[in-house]
């Protein structure tokens, strides 16, 4: 699964951060996607659950700054 | 004014009401991070500083809990307002996280941009049926008979409030505001604000009941899912957020589609810009939140001890950001004074920045992209009337119009 997150465009409203904590972290105000070997972050990315927690950042976004998808 | 003058600030003189974009351009030039004796509060007029305070959690949006205790629990403070309170305390705006959290993922589904645009064919029809109303006057008043009544129809849609309730809606909604933004209040004032927000509580309280027996697809049965599913909501803050929800949902996109429109009849080169199709309504609705946005000032409470361009902002302090004067600063914009619907480059903070970043902001674009070019379509020749005055809001918190009165050709 990828992610990324346009920092430039996010507001740091936290709803990705809200939907999976583990996948994305607030850093100074602005949203990142957390590395797989970094504490706390979600290591398996290929399941289901991580496609339906970044479709679901993807559209909950009110800046769409998401984008995901099939690796 | 001088800088020593600046002890005077009156953010309510007729003038700074008017146009509130003088003083904080002086602010903003001569003291960026400023204590106001006048009220006893930091103005923040920076684009650097309100919108590094916006995502600082030190800055913090709790600041009904510190008032309640202080004012309002003794024995003889009255319990009427002290209910009115208790419905403000469980607004998701006045909350820090974890609570803030909480409450705002459950209404988030409701505010996608996707579950928004399904709303947009919607928003079109009850945009067209008020103008069809409106089209064979000749003159009228876009804030009371088309912005503020197309806002509210949709909010009280989305609860599922019945049609032949939306009279009561919208009174109430007044008298909250009258609340809420802070306006110069009389004590008769206080009263109806008061009334106002415990009827609008006992309504909505019915109306959840009522969702308990039979539930809809609206967001009043959906809280009260999320209620009875697995306690993740009170019954008092599903009243609460309703109550936040119409006020929210209503008053500010009013302004939003009030204040852009004004704008374009002040400014008709760029209205012929965007009638021609030279630029895009999504790009103009961002320049009308920049150039002249429905929030005037956001109340934060410190929550420690922060240093901020030398001065010290104490724990327990109040400081007001002033997202106009951001949106206004020439550090960040082009030319910052000048309506320019084609800008590109433009991170206003129209609706915020951080946690509290506005939730309801896709409607209220959807909103505003569809209501402000209906009305130059359908209005021909619309013009300001120019015998009666523009009177703007005497409130701290909100920046819009009583009315907007316009001529048109029939």
């Amino acid at each position: 699964m990828r992610v990324t997150v346009d920092r430039a465009r996010c507001v740091g409203s936290g709803t990705c951060t809200a939907i999976a904590p583990d996948l994305f972290v607030l850093e100074d105000g602005r949203a990142r996607v957390l590395a797989p070997d970094e504490p706390g972050a979600r290591t398996d990315r290929d399941d289901g659950r991580t496609a339906d927690d970044v479709e679901e950042a993807v559209e909950s976004c009110p800046v769409q700054a998401i984008k995901g998808g099939p690796a | 004014m001088s800088t020593a003058d600046l002890t005077q600030l009156d953010l309510f003189s007729p003038a700074a009401v008017a146009d509130p974009y003088a003083a904080f351009d002086h602010l903003r030039d001569t003291d960026p991070v400023h204590w106001s004796p006048r009220y006893r509060s930091w103005i923040l007029t920076r684009h650097a500083e309100v919108s590094a305070a916006l995502r600082d959690p030190r800055f913090s949006s709790d600041r009904i809990t510190p008032f309640v205790q202080a004012k309002l629990s003794g024995p003889d403070a009255d319990p009427d307002l002290r209910a009115t309170f208790a419905v403000l305390e469980d607004w998701m705006v006045f909350k820090d996280p974890p609570d803030h959290t909480r409450l705002r993922t459950l209404l988030r589904t409701a505010f996608t941009p996707r579950s928004v645009a399904a709303l947009e064919p919607r928003i079109r029809v009850l945009s067209d049926e008020l103008l069809d109303d409106l089209v064979g006057a000749g003159q009228g008043d876009l804030v009371r008979s088309y912005a503020y009544p197309l806002t509210a129809a949709v909010v009280a849609e989305m609860l599922g409030v019945p049609r032949a309730d939306r009279d009561l809606f919208k009174e109430w909604s007044d008298a909250i505001t009258a609340l809420v933004f802070a306006g110069l209040g009389s004590p008769e004032r206080y009263e109806r604000a008061t009334r106002g927000m415990l009827e609008l509580r006992d309504y909505l309280g019915a109306m959840a009941d009522r969702a308990t027996a039979h539930p809809g697809d609206d967001l009043i049965s959906a809280l009260v899912q999320a209620r009875d599913d697995d306690d993740s909501l009170s019954h008092d803050e599903v009243i609460a957020t309703g109550v936040l929800l119409l006020f929210a949902g209503h008053e500010t996109t009013t302004n939003l589609i009030g204040n852009g429109v004004l704008a374009l009849l002040q400014h008709p080169d760029q209205r012929d810009r965007l009638v021609r199709g030279e630029v895009g309504i999504g790009t103009a609705v961002e320049e009308f939140l920049r150039y002249d946005g429905p929030a005037k000032t956001v109340v934060r409470q410190m929550g420690s001890d922060v240093e901020l361009d030398g001065h010290v902002l104490r724990a327990g302090q109040r400081v007001f950001l002033c997202p106009p004067s951001a949106n206004r600063d020439p550090a960040v914009f082009t030319d910052p004074g000048m309506l320019d619907l084609g800008r590109t480059d433009n991170p206003h903070v129209g609706f915020g920045f951080g946690l509290h970043y506005c939730l309801g902001a896709p409607l209220a674009r959807a909103e505003a992209t569809v209501a402000i070019p209906a009305v130059l379509d359908r209005l021909p020749d619309l013009v300001l009337d120019e015998d009666q005055e523009l009177v703007w809001q005497p409130v701290l918190l909100s920046r819009g119009l009583t009315g907007l009165p316009v001529r048109w050709r029939t």
